[in-house]
């Protein structure tokens, strides 16, 4: 904003002044008009030919007199008298008729004296035209009546001419009166069109300041971004993007409240002024809410970005004093770089955003993630598949497999574990991790979790049906399934497919589960008390203590094949899978070794007296005819 | 000999006929041409009594002039036509009234304004007392460039002389 003080005085006033302005303006501008219209019928009012017309009357009427004197020493051309006096008889009419008329009636009297000349000389026609041809000495008294009116016409000329003049330049007068006032009237209209004027830069000026800025903090905001990276853009210079989303600042605002945490946005944005904007030459802005975006515009390469990410973690990760209360928050940064990663704002923005939030995914520790062209594939993927994925579930377009677990003693199976298998029409087969994953994102795992448990108990019923015993099927549950009532979910289905308690086992994760501890106790205990077993999946890899391990609930510990596929190799494994079957049979617990591929490793596991394997050694998942058939030779087999 | 003179008489005929004798004036002269005029009657002058004029080709204008309360109508030979009758050969043409008021103007603006010289005000032959017996009018009406004060003192009344330069 302008700082001087016109500018603030006006502003303060802006309606005080804005009614007076305008009233100025308007009453200017109209009596300006209505001035000059004055002026131009001043100019224009003509006093015309009077002068001259009584002029011409004066010199008849003396002619005439003289011609009478004339007359009277040669009274022989009586014709000449009467053409001098018809020409004077015509003088009269022009002054009393038409525009010397009008002229003549603004004076005083005028009019009276020139009709009683008129009456004079129409009153001695018959003298002059008759009587004088015959008794030619009576021009003198002709003329002795003439006397009065010619004195009297000479002094009306000569007041006439007077009057005239001053006529003129009364008007005169008048038109510079009225412009000496038109001066004042157009310096009324200049200052005041010019008030207006500043007033409406200066509004439009606020205006365009308040749609390209943020009021809470006063910096640039979204729009004001885009303007600037659509100019960037055109000058085809590289530069970098760094959107900056608050890590933690949600809680702030939520425990300290909406105050406190307007405050520290203050806060934040005035350090990363001092910090980023100043040193680097860089452009803050507020995208809103708890998002920054700084506008790096002296990017030179890979480093200095680098330098003023790192700068902008550290100034974040700083202690924020607000109001009394001490803050700790942080950063996510995502980067992009003109034009490696988008030729427009609005891609520049999109990409900042993406890898911004993959940052997120840290949080709440604070990280700055540059954009890769790979992060957009992997989000149209995850896009896809959750479509995909929906629409699979519901079209029952999922399949399971199942590999046999396998008693090692004796070879036959123990029971199966079903696989999750999607074979995904761009994609291919996906594994289930990312099935899981995919379905955990987008809320799906419940259903996906439901679907699993009823097709693997339709699968023992059918296999039951076409008579083989009933094989227990082991299935794998995400954490997502916690939060339901799993046990009853089970028991229903299974009453659905009139199968006993026990038919169906549960595989969880340590990752899963220890996340979850407390609510996945009180699930997993639930599901202990309706008979239904659990195994611990990919034990020895994961977070879980041996406390863990007593507190839970477990029945099978199925150990993690990275300790089995070297185990004829590496001794350490060796030892460490002997004394894992050790401890899950000192807790109780049945013992299987998952990616058993070689005959000698299940040689080695046997010795251990490991119960159950599993793994390419013994068979690949099977599709559900394949795993009856396995299952059905197995027992034929023996 | 009878035949040359009469093929040579025959040949100066147009010639003799070029400079015309005009047609004395029988009523009361109202207008006198002098000056570079071709037909004459007497002393290179060509006087002109109302008869005569009535004959010219004329024009009427309605006119409201500055010496009237109304429009009038006027009517008259235009002055061109009278100009053509004597033979004027000059360019220069000046009017004088009965008054000694006097005028100049230049053939062209005749030709081009076609001015008649006013006899009858609204059918009425005008005496000196009302501006007659001829008064110079322009066509105002047509041209309102002839409105002026320079172009409105050209209407010179009480016409009496017109002399050809």
């Amino acid at each position: 904003m302008p700082p001087f003080a016109f500018d603030r005085l006006l502003s303060r006033f802006k309606s005080f002044w804005l009614i007076p302005i305008v009233l100025i303006f308007f009453v200017s501008a109209l009596t300006s008009l209505s001035q000059l219209k004055r002026s131009i019928e001043i100019l224009d009012e003509r006093y015309g030919t009077s002068v001259w017309s009584l002029f011409q009357l004066k010199t008849e009427l003396r002619r005439f007199h003289d011609s009478l004197t004339l007359y009277g020493l040669d009274n022989s051309k009586h014709d000449e008298i009467v053409e001098r006096f018809d020409i004077l008889w015509s003088r009269f009419p022009i002054l009393l008729e038409g525009e010397d008329a009008r002229q003549l009636k603004k004076i005083p009297q005028a009019n009276e004296l020139v009709i009683e000349a008129y009456s004079k000389i129409q009153s001695i026609e018959h003298t002059v035209l008759q009587e004088l041809k015959t008794t030619p000495h009576l021009y003198t008294q002709i003329q002795l009546e003439l006397v009065p009116y010619l004195r009297a016409v000479d002094k009306l000329t000569l007041d006439n001419y007077h009057f005239n003049n001053d006529f003129y330049n009364r008007g005169d007068k008048r038109v510079s009166s009225l412009q000496r006032q038109l001066i004042w009237l157009m310096l009324g209209l200049i200052v005041s069109g010019a008030l207006l004027l500043i007033m409406v830069i200066r509004e439009s000026k606020i205006n365009r300041y308040q749609a390209e800025h943020d009021s809470l903090t006063n910096m640039p905001n979204r729009s004001y971004l885009r303007k600037m990276l659509t100019a960037l853009c055109n000058k085809n210079t590289p530069f970098a993007l760094h959107l900056i989303d608050l890590n933690g600042f949600k809680d702030i605002n939520d425990t300290l409240g909406h105050l406190t945490g307007d405050q520290l946005l203050q806060a934040v944005s005035q350090r990363l002024l001092e910090n980023i904007d100043a040193p680097f030459g860089c452009m803050t802005c507020r995208m809103g809410g708890d998002e920054f975006a700084i506008l790096h515009n002296k990017y030179i390469d890979a480093d200095s970005l680098k330098q003023v990410s790192a700068q902008i973690i550290t100034s974040l990760e700083e202690e924020f004093s607000v109001d009394g209360h001490s803050c700790f928050i942080g950063g996510s940064v995502g980067s992009v770089i003109y034009p490696d990663h988008g030729l427009d704002a609005s891609r520049l923005l999109t990409h900042a955003d993406i890898a911004m939030y993959k940052a997120k995914e840290n949080s709440p520790s604070s990280t700055q993630i540059t954009f890769d062209f790979e992060m957009v594939a992997s989000i149209n993927r995850r896009n896809q598949l959750q479509k995909d994925l929906r629409e699979a579930l519901e079209n029952n377009k999922l399949q399971l497999a199942y590999q046999p677990i396998i008693t090692l003693t004796d070879h036959s199976v123990s029971y199966f574990e079903a696989l999750l298998r999607w074979e995904h029409p761009l994609y291919g087969n996906l594994s289930p991790l990312e099935i899981i994953e995919v379905a955990e994102q987008y809320g799906l795992a419940q259903q996906l979790g439901s679907w699993v448990i009823d097709q693997a108990s339709q699968q023992i019923h059918l296999w039951k049906q076409s008579g083989l015993p009933l094989v227990p099927i082991a299935i794998n549950i995400s954490p997502a399934m916690y939060r339901l009532d799993l046990a009853s979910i089970i028991n229903n289905t299974l009453h659905k497919y009139n199968l006993p308690p026990g038919t169906l086992c549960i595989e969880v994760t340590e990752d899963t589960t220890m996340q979850n501890i407390q609510e996945a106790q009180i699930v997993l205990s639930k599901l202990v008390e309706n008979q239904v077993s659990i195994a611990l999946d990919d034990f020895g890899t994961g977070l879980s203590s041996l406390s863990h391990l007593q507190q839970m609930s477990v029945q099978t510990l199925k150990i993690d094949r990275s300790f089995i596929f070297d185990i004829t190799t590496n001794p350490t494994s060796n030892a460490l899978v002997n004394n894992i079957i050790g401890i899950g049979h000192d807790l109780g617990m049945k013992v299987v070794a998952e990616g058993i591929e070689s005959q000698e490793a299940a040689d080695i596991l046997q010795n251990y007296h490991c119960d159950l394997g599993q793994g390419y050694l013994f068979s690949k998942p099977l599709t559900a005819e394949d795993a009856f058939n396995f299952f059905k030779n197995k027992s034929t087999d023996r | 000999m009878k035949l040359i003179i009469t093929l040579l008489s025959m040949l100066l005929l147009p010639l003799t006929s070029y400079a015309e004798t005009l047609p004395s004036p029988q009523g009361k002269v109202l207008l006198t041409i002098s000056g570079n005029i071709a037909n004459s009657q007497k002393d290179g002058e060509a006087k002109f009594d109302r008869e005569q004029l009535a004959k010219l080709p004329s024009d009427t204008f309605i006119l409201h002039t500055r010496w009237t309360n109304k429009a009038h109508t006027y009517d008259g030979p235009l002055l061109s036509a009278i100009l053509d009758h004597v033979g004027s050969k000059g360019t220069t043409i000046r009017l004088t009234a009965l008054n000694d008021y006097s005028i100049v103007i230049q053939k062209a603006y005749i030709n081009k304004y076609q001015p008649i010289l006013a006899m009858l005000d609204d059918g009425k032959a005008m005496s000196i007392r009302d501006k007659g017996p001829l008064w110079l009018l322009l066509p105002q009406d047509k041209y309102p460039e002839l409105k002026t004060e320079e172009n409105t003192g050209k209407m010179i009344w009480q016409l009496s002389h017109i002399e050809i330069e």
